[in-house]
């Protein structure tokens, strides 16, 4: 076995001094993911609040493929501060609910909303100026249940 | 991880031994304990400012480091450069597994040290037994003995939220909607809602079907079994089943290590979910299946190095895990953990 994975070496990672000083050590840049704010720098999403986009590329038979995903979603009027990813066979997901996997961006939208409700309560003073019956988006997939 | 004996002067490190947590009251009961007591370590001196956490400047208990460094490792692109929530260093890819063992291995140290017992071993939390009994909300495992149950806040068990105690399970670090930790607003009790966004969990078939899987015959090499180009959410492979990924199915979306985070749902739905006690029960069950897998079919892991790192850097058999045992923890030094720990039942 290699010498890193014995009991002396995760003894002494552990140790919360030594554990401590290395979650200091990996913490993102700011801005790095964005959070509520925004999300500019979050690798391939685009920069946009309530904005982003998905490159998908593929090579098929001498030819390259590249698809762009692009979702512009707002709730009760307002940008929604997450952002959804189309994997390869075109199921969405969002960072938000890592162990979920989604057929239709309602359905994720959904998902954020009952998971997270804080976070649209906050936008209570636009509620009714905006379309709640969402509809937008909806080009990951058609159908299916959400996780 | 491993226990000291000492005979005739020689001493020798013994592998631990995992066992079912419902067969294993004193596993139960040290985990329960050295659960509550890293909550109320702050030995450290740790603050969230210091580890990047927006908000007031407070402790962070080494419990809540072990959220914190999940979340950010979940922020970890796969490549450098690429996007966290297609791949990263955790999840959705090959490194999912190597990187959970890592974890285990190092939440389990911990209570080693915080408890005072070398010979403490993670319990697992095997779900598919309750999937195949009908995947109750009252099972043995959510009871008052082991980790209380559904609820916001859960309000049984030893986890149960006391906001007059201060000494009672909380939680205090949130994600926000797009993976972000985040202070909560104030301490809060644990929330759990029981097959609301899924009804079932795995059952036992579920699992053997995985540990069947069989690459194409067309494939060339042994390490298909585990994992294939372009080793992400869409790959062919026992860890992307595993994982709980495939098979893509619109009627059923989610399978194994996946479809347990939804049954339970509340605070194990975002990245935060390790504030959740079941997610080290859960995740050990996890590094079970994965350590019946290589009993099975060899210490098999993909890719290796021969991939690009432009593409590949962050998940290949010798790149560094994102974890505090530094660069010489790779996928390939942590398939073999027998010396360390091995587990009662393999499946």
């Amino acid at each position: 076995m290699d010498p890193t994975f014995t009991a002396a070496q995760l003894a002494a990672a552990a140790e919360p001094d030594a554990f401590g000083r290395y979650l200091a050590g990996i913490r993102p840049a700011p801005g790095h993911m964005g959070g509520m704010g925004g999300m500019g720098g979050m690798g391939g999403m685009g920069g946009q609040a309530g904005r982003s986009s998905s490159v998908r590329t593929a090579q098929y038979q001498g030819h390259r493929i590249r698809i762009v995903t692009t979702y512009d979603i707002t709730v009760d009027g307002r940008a929604l501060p997450a952002a959804l990813d189309v994997d390869r066979d075109g199921v969405l997901f969002c960072h938000g609910l890592p162990a979920y996997q989604f057929y239709s961006a309602v359905d994720t939208v959904e998902a954020l909303i009952r998971h997270f409700p804080g976070a649209f309560d906050q936008a209570g003073g636009d509620k009714g100026s905006g379309g709640q019956d969402g509809g937008s988006g909806g080009q990951g997939g058609g159908g299916g249940g959400g996780g | 991880m491993a226990a000291r004996a000492v005979a005739a002067g020689v001493v020798a490190e013994m592998a631990l031994v995992r066992r079912n947590i419902l067969t294993d009251a004193g596993a139960r009961e040290d985990y329960v304990a050295g659960v509550l007591a890293l909550k109320q370590d702050h030995s450290a001196g740790v603050t969230t400012d210091r580890l990047g956490v927006p908000g007031p400047s407070v402790p962070v208990s080494t419990y809540d480091q072990f959220v914190i460094w999940h979340c950010w490792t979940m922020m970890t692109p796969v490549p450098p450069g690429g996007d966290p929530t297609r791949r990263n260093a955790a999840h959705r890819g090959p490194i999912f597994l190597p990187w959970h063992r890592v974890m285990l291995g190092l939440l389990e140290a911990r209570i080693q040290q915080v408890l005072g017992k070398p010979g403490f071993a993670l319990p697992y939390w095997d779900w598919s037994a309750d999937g195949d009994l009908g995947s109750p909300t009252d099972a043995a495992v959510f009871g008052p003995d082991y980790l209380g149950g559904d609820g916001d806040p859960v309000s049984t068990g030893r986890f149960a939220f006391d906001a007059a105690d201060a000494a009672s399970f909380a939680v205090r670090i949130e994600s926000d909607l797009s993976g972000m930790p985040v202070q909560t607003p104030r301490p809060r009790g644990l929330r759990r809602s029981f097959a609301v966004d899924w009804p079932t969990l795995p059952t036992g078939a579920d699992v053997k079907s995985a540990l069947a899987y069989q690459p194409p015959a067309s494939s060339t090499k042994a390490a298909d079994r585990y994992d294939t180009p372009a080793f992400d959410s869409s790959s062919k492979g026992f860890r992307n089943l595993l994982e709980g990924w495939l098979p893509r199915e619109p009627a059923r979306p989610v399978h194994l290590h996946n479809q347990v985070h939804v049954w339970i749902g509340g605070d194990m739905s975002p990245g935060t979910s390790p504030n959740d006690p079941v997610f080290f029960l859960h995740h050990c069950n996890v590094d079970r299946i994965w350590e019946g897998w290589m009993n099975r079919f060899g210490r098999l892991y993909a890719p290796d190095m021969s991939f690009p790192a432009a593409t590949f850097r962050g998940e290949r058999s010798g790149d560094p895990i994102v974890s505090p045992l530094g660069p010489g923890a790779t996928p390939a030094s942590v398939l073999d953990a027998s010396a360390l720990y091995t587990y009662d039942v393999l499946p």
